[in-house]
């Protein structure tokens, strides 16, 4: 029984990336991956940091494994976007210790802004990419991805996604195995991509890749259960769960490693069952390629590329029917909203009292997009909040943008926003730009980054200081402001968007949720002076609701007491008492 | 085992259901959680799945599959019904948080969610913060609520403690104990079988009952010569029944026009279409004869299920009757309704205390219905045989005589139960027709069923609410022996308040007396005319006779001493002890309950100046 517990598919990744004997593993926060580095930290054995960036972090891990260790970077599918950079070259120049990507992808866009599929990145970087379906698969496929690796000469992706990082099963424990450092040599043919040098290694990348697509149909991670031979699938990850769930007598060929694929074993499945259904999730990936080989089998025209699967989707598709019994009621969303007492609210109902556009980015705040605040314009990637304003300043002259802010986090700013706001102080941009400054990665669930002080074990740490940050580019202008002031940020927020000069105001007040935060005040609404205006509703906090009366109910147990709806009650109906 | 827990983000849903699958992993189960974070936790509606069993492959259940749904909101529950199968459980913690959608006014609240789900599923619902605020920490709200769902779930109590004190921080150990056992006990008060009518408010009840009472009156007025005179003679025509206000102007009716008409003489159907009879002991060896129909027996169970409901027990149960099977109403009856429920039901009827305790032993047995007394001379059974600490009883349902919350206390301490008080009398139905739930604030009446009046006894008029007076039963429903407002001489007062458990149905409170001189002995009506009427047919003693009724070792007893007539007066043991005998032979016959007959010598017993008294009860029932 000890040796037995129930993770997180995150977590058996960890304990996978621990027990395989890596050294060095760097990350930056996303979801659905973030856990994977929290857990990891615990292993004193397993050096891990948070990095400001995936790029940063992929890199750091690519150092590490030519150094002659075990290395690991963990991302989420749109933060492989911008490690794809470094990815496309270390797949020239493969590793010395073992190399591993976590990349988790989020289909059915639970916490993300696309549904990319990494499947395909790592067909066109040449890189092996290996699926788990359950968390002890997670634990046991890290493991031979390192493997892997260092037998093939490559970095390995292991792809993972929300539904099997975020969903818990039993994995077995073992310990870990200490793996010898390799060791270190210089070898400008095989580190230094140079056109001699990468012309050379392209060779080397395609041959890798057909001895892998070679062997393997030997490796027991792809896996056949040939039953009835009528119907078969071929399926990896999740899906293959809803597959047995739904027809546990079919035979299955259950792939562990997608890229490349077992050419041999997937002919000689398709050629032993009569239909062949491909169930994949996203991309026609697999599909794609069996068909290009002439092969006939069924996927795409029936099952959608769209969300996630479930038993019940490939029971509608194969038999018409799922099991719903009661009809699914009409009633109001609920989609996630600011929290009470969030320091971003406070920011966004001056700008939206002043009716001024944002320019927005990835984060809680992307959550101001919706009624009532409504002051998020646009949501495209990480730093993209400052670089789009300018060109619409660009486009448009600064006079278009005087009722225009770009909103960015203090995590986000550190991750890619720096270079964009760069790229306004060079090119002399009038533009406001507001860091929401609330002392940690807030949407991911509290990461520390490198302006908090703290490190991802919570060690003590140079904290980077954002306004000199800003003043050392060259923003003359920069305003630290406490984020429920919310006179002196209109002010401020006035100030810089009617200026002709380039402002950043740095909004400071820490994350409602922070571990240790206090909250001494209560706010309570009298309904004998509540009017019934309605104003304070303008803030979308969730702790107010109307009550039938019309007068406003203040939710004791939600309410942080931070007063920003009293800032908003003319009438003096909102009281901000000790608890 | 599918488990799904839905709520607001931030409510704690991730924490209650790593709780559930760890305690299914410990109790050796395969099992998968799915969880939700990231930006869906920030305030949205957020799902976790938790999955056990031999072999479970998806990490997800899927629409019309889960048992059981826990929702921590409202809208939340009914958001995610649909993912509820056909005989699934859902449990909600009562609480309404607004989507910003109703908050800016876009759209609106769905209102009665809790009345509406409760027609289609299976709901069970906890005012979870109340509960968690009462302890004193309004943030071990989700161990309260996970305590509330853990019956529908499985596993033993203990395990979910042990599962507690291993997840929550270190810290808060206790106070989550705690909370988890103030929601795992609070199952047994919001255990409503029947909430649609129990909780229904007292306009639609009053609604309800005029329109049940119109149609009796008219029902009987037509089948039951009886009534038919009865109104005729005070000039009452059915059409002047317009609502229940209405049934003053009806006559009453009493035992005594049971047995002038015995046996069949007020069933309102034809022999045909009575399928079972029962009958209570009567005077001059006539019994009180009741007949149901099969409609009848169905609102029985019904009934019953309700009160067995607010003892907390369900399907899950092993309940033993001991109440007597056989003409007696209190076997039978107990038994439709712990049947209708589903619980594993173990006739065990009455007099084998040896053999009732063993199976509550080797069946383990959670719950029990019989007598108080009889209970307690159980529970001394038991601790003879040192079996106390083996038994698994966690309720008992106890009626059919009177008893005080003095025995009530007994009961409870002495097996480490919990004792509810079920009322019923044969005439009006049997057993059922009120129960006390676990805050013991009076019985619940089901009065969509049994219409309660409470009237002065010599008056015979209607008393204020909460005042003493005579309880009076109309049954609303019953087809093959209706009864008009049916005196039960009951002592009691009623009333209209919501009890705590959130039934809104009426109560009547413990009952304080009887206005006239029945006896209730062993479960058997006893009356002292029955013994008078006995002995009048014995020429060997006089009319004078004293009975004295006592509970030794928890049981009943009677003792009758009779003055022998003079005439008759011997010394020889031979001839007393035939004579003793013979005494006890017509006694029991007439009562149908076994004495101790005393013979005593003429002008022995004391005679009263006024009016006889012949009763000594020395059990203080009252």
């Amino acid at each position: 029984m000890e040796d037995k517990k129930i993770m997180l598919g995150n977590e058996a990744i960890a304990r996978g990336v621990y027990e395989a004997g890596v050294k060095v593993s760097s990350a930056y926060p996303g979801t659905p991956s973030t856990e994977i580095s929290e857990v990891l930290a615990k292993y004193s054995e397993v050096y891990t940091e948070w990095a400001p960036n995936e790029k940063v972090a992929v890199e750091v891990a690519a150092g590490a494994s030519i150094s002659g260790v075990r290395s690991l970077a963990c991302m989420k599918h749109v933060g492989l976007n911008v490690a794809s950079d470094p990815l496309y070259t270390l797949s020239y120049i493969g590793v010395n210790g073992g190399f591993v990507l976590v990349v988790a992808d989020d289909p059915g866009i639970a916490s993300s802004q696309n549904e990319q599929d990494t499947r395909m990145i790592a067909r066109s970087a040449h890189v092996p990419l290996l699926e788990p379906s359950d968390s002890q698969e997670a634990k046991d496929f890290v493991k031979f991805a390192y493997e892997i690796s260092e037998k093939y000469d490559t970095p390995v992706i292991l792809r993972t996604t929300t539904k099997l990082s975020h969903s818990q099963s039993v994995v077995s424990l073992c310990d870990r195995i200490e793996v010898e450092d390799k060791v270190y040599e210089r070898s400008v043919p095989k580190h230094v991509m140079m056109p001699a040098s990468a012309i050379a290694r392209h060779k080397v990348v395609e041959a890798r890749e057909i001895a892998l697509q070679n062997d393997c149909s030997d490796f027991a991670i792809n896996k056949v259960e040939l039953n009835d031979t009528k119907i078969g699938f071929i399926t990896s990850g999740i899906p293959y769960q809803y597959v047995k769930e739904v027809c546990p007598n079919a035979s299955v060929l259950k792939l562990g490693m997608i890229n490349p694929l077992p050419k041999k074993l997937i002919e000689d499945f398709v050629s032993k069952v009569e239909t062949v259904y491909v169930f994949e999730e996203l991309e026609p990936v697999i599909q794609e390629q069996i068909e290009s080989w002439g092969l006939k089998v069924k996927g795409k025209e029936l099952f959608t590329k769209q969300g996630e699967y479930s038993a019940n989707l490939l029971k509608k598709v194969l038999f018409g029917q799922d099991d719903v019994v009661f009809d699914k009621a009409d009633v109001p969303n609920r989609p996630p909203i600011l929290c009470p007492g969030c320091p971003h609210r406070s920011v966004f109902s001056v700008l939206s009292k002043l009716k001024i556009h944002a320019s927005g980015d990835i984060g809680c705040y992307t959550l101001g997009a919706v009624a009532p605040l409504s002051v998020i314009d646009t949501c495209i990637c990480m730093g993209a909040s400052i670089s789009a304003l300018h060109g619409i300043e660009k486009a448009k002259g600064k006079d278009y943008i005087k009722n225009w802010v770009a909103v960015i986090g203090d995590s986000t700013f550190l991750h890619t926003g720096v270079n964009s706001l760069i790229n306004m102080v060079y090119n002399k941009s009038t533009a406001t730009v507001i860091i929401l400054d609330n002392r940690t990665t807030g949407m991911t669930g509290h990461q520390e980054h490198a302006a908090t002080g703290k490190t991802l074990q919570g060690e003590d740490t140079y904290a980077i200081d954002l306004k000199q940050l800003c003043h050392a580019i060259g923003v003359k202008n920069v305003l630290e402001i406490d984020s429920f002031d919310v006179k002196t940020m209109e002010t401020g927020v006035k100030t810089a968007t009617q200026s002709d000069e380039l402002y950043v105001i740095i909004a400071k007040s820490p994350c409602a949720l922070l571990k240790g935060q206090k909250f001494p005040f209560k706010c309570k609404a009298d309904p004998d002076k509540c009017k019934k205006c309605g104003a304070c509703l303008k803030i979308g906090c969730p702790a107010l609701t109307k009550q039938p009366d019309g007068t406003i109910k203040i939710d004791e147990t939600m309410c942080n007491g931070c007063g920003l709806c009293k800032n908003y009650c003319k009438f003096d109906a909102i009281e901000k008492v000790g608890v | 085992m599918d488990i799904m827990v839905v709520g607001v983000g931030g409510q704690g849903t991730l924490l209650t259901s790593r709780i559930i699958g760890k305690t299914a992993l410990d109790a050796g189960y395969d099992v998968k959680l799915s969880e939700v974070h990231g930006m869906a936790q920030r305030g949205g509606s957020v799902v976790t799945f938790v999955r056990f069993g031999d072999k479970v492959y998806e990490p997800i259940a899927e629409e019309g599959s889960v048992d059981v749904l826990i929702s921590f909101e409202r809208l939340e529950a009914l958001r995610y019904a649909h993912y509820v199968k056909k005989d699934g459980v859902i449990i909600i913690n009562d609480c309404r948080i607004d989507p910003m959608t109703v908050v800016t006014g876009a759209k609106s609240y769905p209102e009665n969610i809790i009345e509406d789900l409760i027609k289609s599923h299976k709901v069970y619902s906890i005012d979870g913060l109340s509960v968690a605020k009462e302890l004193g920490n309004s943030k071990v709200l989700n161990s309260v609520v996970l305590g509330f769902s853990a019956k529908h779930i499985g596993f033993t109590l203990e395990d979910w403690l042990t599962m507690v004190e291993k997840t929550v921080p270190p810290k808060t150990i206790e106070i989550n104990k705690k909370a988890f056992l103030a929601g795992y006990n609070k199952y047994e008060v919001f255990m409503i079988w029947n909430k649609e009518i129990e909780c229904m408010s007292r306009e639609d009840v009053t609604l309800l009952q005029s329109e049940r009472l119109v149609k009796l009156v008219d029902y009987v007025y037509n089948n039951v010569e009886f009534y038919r005179k009865k109104m005729d003679a005070v000039g009452v025509k059915p059409s002047d029944i317009k609502d229940i206000k209405d049934i003053v102007k009806l006559p009453f009716t009493t035992k005594d026009d049971l047995r002038d008409n015995y046996p069949f003489g007020l069933f309102a159907v034809p022999h045909s279409d009575i399928v079972r009879i029962h009958a209570s002991s009567g005077t001059t060896g006539k019994a009180t004869v009741v007949g149901y129909t099969r409609d009848d027996l169905e609102i029985w169970a019904e009934c019953v299920a309700r009160c067995f409901s607010m003892a907390g027990v369900d399907k899950n149960d092993i309940v033993q009757i001991a109440y007597g099977y056989g003409l007696f109403t209190g076997g039978l009856g107990a038994h439709g309704g712990a049947e209708k429920i589903g619980a594993m039901v173990v006739p065990m009827s009455t007099g084998n205390s040896k053999k009732l305790t063993t199976m509550m032993v080797d069946f383990g047995a959670t719950a029990i219905a019989c007598t108080p007394s009889y209970l307690l001379h159980i529970s001394e059974v038991l601790a003879e045989e040192n079996l106390l600490d083996k038994i698994k009883l966690k309720s008992a349902i106890c009626g059919a005589e009177p008893w005080t919350e003095k025995m009530r206390k007994e009961i409870e301490s002495k097996l480490n139960i919990k004792a509810y008080d079920i009322y019923g009398l044969s005439e009006v139905m049997g057993p059922g027709v009120a129960c006390d739930c676990e805050y013991h604030q009076g019985l619940h009446v089901c009065e969509d069923h049994f219409y309660p009046e409470i009237v002065d006894s010599a008056t015979l008029q209607p008393v204020a609410e909460g005042e003493t007076g005579e309880l009076v039963f109309t049954t609303l429903t019953k087809q093959g022996l209706p009864l008009i407002r049916y005196r039960t001489k009951d002592l009691t007062s009623i009333s209209y308040d919501k009890c705590e458990c959130g039934r809104t149905s009426v109560r009547i409170s413990r009952f304080k007396g009887r206005s006239d001189d029945m006896l209730i002995i062993r479960g058997v009506n006893v009356f002292p005319s029955q013994v008078e009427a006995a002995l009048i047919d014995v020429e060997e003693v006089t009319p004078h006779y004293m009975m004295i009724v006592d509970r030794v070792n928890n049981l009943d007893t009677l003792e009758i001493q009779v003055e022998i007539d003079p005439k008759f007066y011997t010394d020889e043991i031979k001839g007393i002890e035939k004579l003793t005998k013979k005494i006890g032979h017509v006694v029991q016959q007439a009562l149908g309950l076994s004495a101790k007959i005393t013979l005593v010598q003429p002008n022995t017993l004391k005679r009263s100046e006024g009016k006889a008294v012949h009763v000594t009860d020395k059990r203080k029932l009252y």
